[in-house]
């Protein structure tokens, strides 16, 4: 129930469907001042804009240090002392980065739940995973005693934890790695938030493991309708999940677009790069002849953010002088945003019509159902 | 062309008293200008099976050949003259430098302790670390200065200092970024193709094992429960476990999502403290029959190359 408290002007904003998108951030930056003011200052985030709708899910895709857990982290207003934030974010209407502390922290604790890549620390060892939850009813919803942990069970059950009574008992040590991710999920739900922001939620499990979680969360959107912003360093996992798919680059986003456009077609050549290493399958030779001796490689590192002209320009094989000189505005292209001069040139790239990674196996053919395993027992 | 051989591998461990038997009855081999790819869940084994396997753990069963010449005997002692054949590289390369030395002297010390002079042992880490792409003035840096990246390259360099035939990677590429993964992946191809070395590439990431391995082994328990060609495996992945893995990895189709429907592997990695009766997958296989539960599974062969460890393994191959 979207809990619009105090009403903004335009009316009542506890409607069934709030004329507001569940997120919407602009010209975000976050700077992070050298803890011992000798080094420079790191520009994490250098302007950067987000919508979410209620029922999306939007995935930040980028290599390390590109700024997705700065922007993460400015969003859900946890990012350390050292650290400074502009521009605006919209949550349930308000403008939270313009409230007063405490109403931010109260507008945040409600719309916004947070998971990490490690389940462990964002569960407190010494309470109960039970106990934690039940606090987060208590805090935001009222919720108190009996009514709360039939609630919290409620919570467990919904992200597949199986024998909730028992499993409220438990710490978190005491729980395996996936267990503890979904009691993260459930917490993060307990508040009954419009967003939800993951951080590589899923990065630390075993592949089985990931599916099963990446799944659960799919479904949270689905069935709940709250915004799911999941932050990954694997395109592949984002075009999995995601309806729409921001790759990030020292600090900007360089494409925004649907998922499947953007993994047909890319508009960036960061994406095309990050594409190509990204994908699991075994690259081939272009005639499909035996196969190639090596991968794909995106040579050198990412350049600071706040630079002139094109970030990406010392890494790109299309790079002109001007694209050194001026840096290129985010303009729509094919159904989203891309921030490239050459952006339009770039589907006679080879490279990019027909990639250099192709499935060799069709993934119909390996799961258990399309290949008509016959029932169980006998 | 030396091959080493892992030869009935038992190993267990004592936790809280309790057995856990990590390793449980293993084969496998890596010849020299192949790339084997070891690939299971966290816990499955892996790790403690290429110890083993570069003797720097000793098995309880099991020995271990390198051609004709045993290198580690059923007593668990290791050959000492056949150790430089054999040379690992881990996970974590920050924690595998000795952060006082210089990244030259840490390259050079395999050189150093098998009583090459000063100079001498210098020109050969310039070259070891051209070798593996790195600029020969990080030689005078400390491990600290590097990126994961470079030092992990440096701990290839180091690796390949005794000349091995062989070198075991345990989960060499897991905490790097795609853009550094596919320079590492790159240099062990490289190192296969100019030089001839085998490599045992050990990973729990299917998607990155797809990528390299000319032979994969999937390993769940302690056991091998299929093995074979690159190719055959992944063409008719033939136990459920293996397809269970195969259906898990994001392939980059959108289409993943829309999946809904594909039956995801329940659970979770389960532990060796208490390993399931009959076939240790049981418990987890969708398509388990009553038999499964009392009658152990073992390899059995499916042409060309497949070792496959399923009852049902075969009806795999009618369906598809
Ligand atoms: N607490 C901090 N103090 C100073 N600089 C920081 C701090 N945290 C992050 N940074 C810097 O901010 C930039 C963006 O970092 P961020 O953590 O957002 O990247 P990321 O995209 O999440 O990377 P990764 O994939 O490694 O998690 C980097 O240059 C990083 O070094
Ligand atoms: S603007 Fe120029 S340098 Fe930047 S990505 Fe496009 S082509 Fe490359
Ligand atoms: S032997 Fe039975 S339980 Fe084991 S993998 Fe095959 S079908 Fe499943
Ligand atoms: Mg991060």
């Amino acid at each position: 129930m979207a809990a619009g408290g105090s009403a903004t002007a335009g009316g009542p904003t506890t409607s069934a469907r709030p004329d507001h998108a569940a997120l919407e951030v602009r010209d975000l930056r976050v700077r992070y001042r050298s803890i011992d003011d000798h080094g420079p200052d790191v520009l994490a985030v250098d302007g950067i804009d987000l919508t979410m709708d209620r029922g999306e899910v939007l995935s930040l895709v980028g290599e390390s240090g590109s700024g997705k857990s700065a922007t993460l982290l400015a969003l859900a207003g946890l990012l350390p002392a050292n650290a400074s934030v502009s521009g605006s974010v919209r949550l349930q209407g308000h403008d939270i980065l313009a409230l007063p502390e405490r109403a931010r922290a109260r507008v945040r604790g409600r719309g916004i739940g947070m998971v990490f890549q490690d389940p462990g620390g964002s569960l407190t060892p010494v309470l109960t995973v039970g106990s934690l939850i039940d606090e987060v009813l208590l805090v935001h919803r009222g919720l108190q005693g009996a009514a709360a942990r039939a609630e919290t069970e409620a919570l467990l059950a919904r992200c597949g934890v199986g024998d909730p009574a028992r499993r409220a008992q438990a710490y978190p040590h005491q729980l395996s790695g996936g267990l503890r991710q979904r009691v993260a999920i459930a917490a993060a739900l307990a508040a009954g938030p419009e967003v939800i922001l993951a951080d590589e939620p899923t990065t630390a499990l075993d592949a089985t493991v990931q599916a099963q979680v990446l799944d659960l969360l799919v479904g949270l959107v689905a069935d709940e309708g709250v915004a799911l912003v999941l932050v990954t360093h694997d395109l592949a996992v984002a075009a999995a999940v995601a309806d729409r798919i921001a790759v990030m680059y020292a600090g900007r986003i360089a494409e925004e677009r649907p998922a499947g456009e953007l993994m047909e077609r890319p508009g960036h050549p960061y994406t095309v790069a990050l594409r190509a290493a990204a994908l699991p399958f075994r690259p081939r030779d272009r005639d499909g002849e035996g196969i190639q001796e090596r991968l794909p490689e995106l040579r050198g590192r990412m350049a600071a953010a706040g630079g002139t002209g094109c970030s990406f320009a010392p890494r790109c094989p299309l790079a002109t002088d001007h694209c050194r000189l001026v840096a290129p505005p985010l303009e729509p292209f094919e159904g989203g945003l891309v921030a490239c001069w050459r952006a339009g040139e770039l589907a006679e790239w080879p490279g990019v019509e027909s990639p250099e990674v192709e499935p060799e196996v069709p993934l119909a053919a390996i799961e258990p159902q399309a290949v008509g395993w016959p029932g169980q027992g006998a | 062309m030396t091959t080493l051989r892992a030869q009935g591998i038992h190993r267990a461990f004592r936790a809280s008293g309790r057995p856990v038997r990590a390793v449980d009855g293993v084969d496998l081999s890596v010849s020299s200008g192949e790339i084997v790819g070891l690939v299971g869940e966290s816990g499955c084994g892996k790790s403690t099976l290429a110890r083993i396997m570069v003797g720097l753990d000793r098995p309880d069963q099991g020995e271990v050949w390198l051609d004709d010449r045993r290198f580690v005997r059923p007593d668990g002692s290791v050959e000492r003259a056949l150790r430089h054949e054999v040379q690992l590289v881990f996970q974590d390369p920050h924690a595998s430098f000795d952060p006082r030395r210089t990244v030259g002297r840490s390259v050079g010390m395999p050189l150093r302790a098998a009583g090459v002079g000063r100079q001498g042992a210098r020109k050969r880490v310039i070259e070891l670390l051209e070798q593996v792409g790195l600029d020969p003035v990080l030689a005078d840096r400390l491990p600290s200065t590097l990126s994961g990246g470079q030092l992990q390259r440096a701990a290839i360099a180091r690796a390949l200092a005794p000349e091995p035939a062989i070198l075991v990677c345990d989960e060499p590429v897991a905490s790097m970024d795609v853009s550094v993964r596919a320079q590492i992946l790159n240099l062990l191809l490289d190192l296969r193709r100019e030089r001839g070395i085998g490599i045992l590439f050990v990973s729990h990431d299917l998607g990155v094992v797809r990528r390299i391995a000319d032979r994969v082994a999937v390993m769940y328990l302690g056991r091998i429960v299929e093995t074979g060609s690159s190719e055959a495996v992944w063409r008719l992945p033939r136990h459920p476990y293996t397809r269970s893995l195969a259906a898990s990895i994001p392939t980059g189709s959108t289409s993943w999502r829309a999946r809904g429907s594909v039956p995801r592997l329940e659970g979770e990695p389960p532990s060796a403290v208490d390993i399931p009766s009959g076939c240790r997958f049981h418990p987890r296989c969708p398509i388990a029959i009553d038999r499964c539960r009392v009658d152990d599974p073992v390899l059995r062969p499916f042409p060309p190359d497949v070792e496959v460890a399923c009852h049902l393994a075969e009806q795999a191959g009618d369906v598809a």
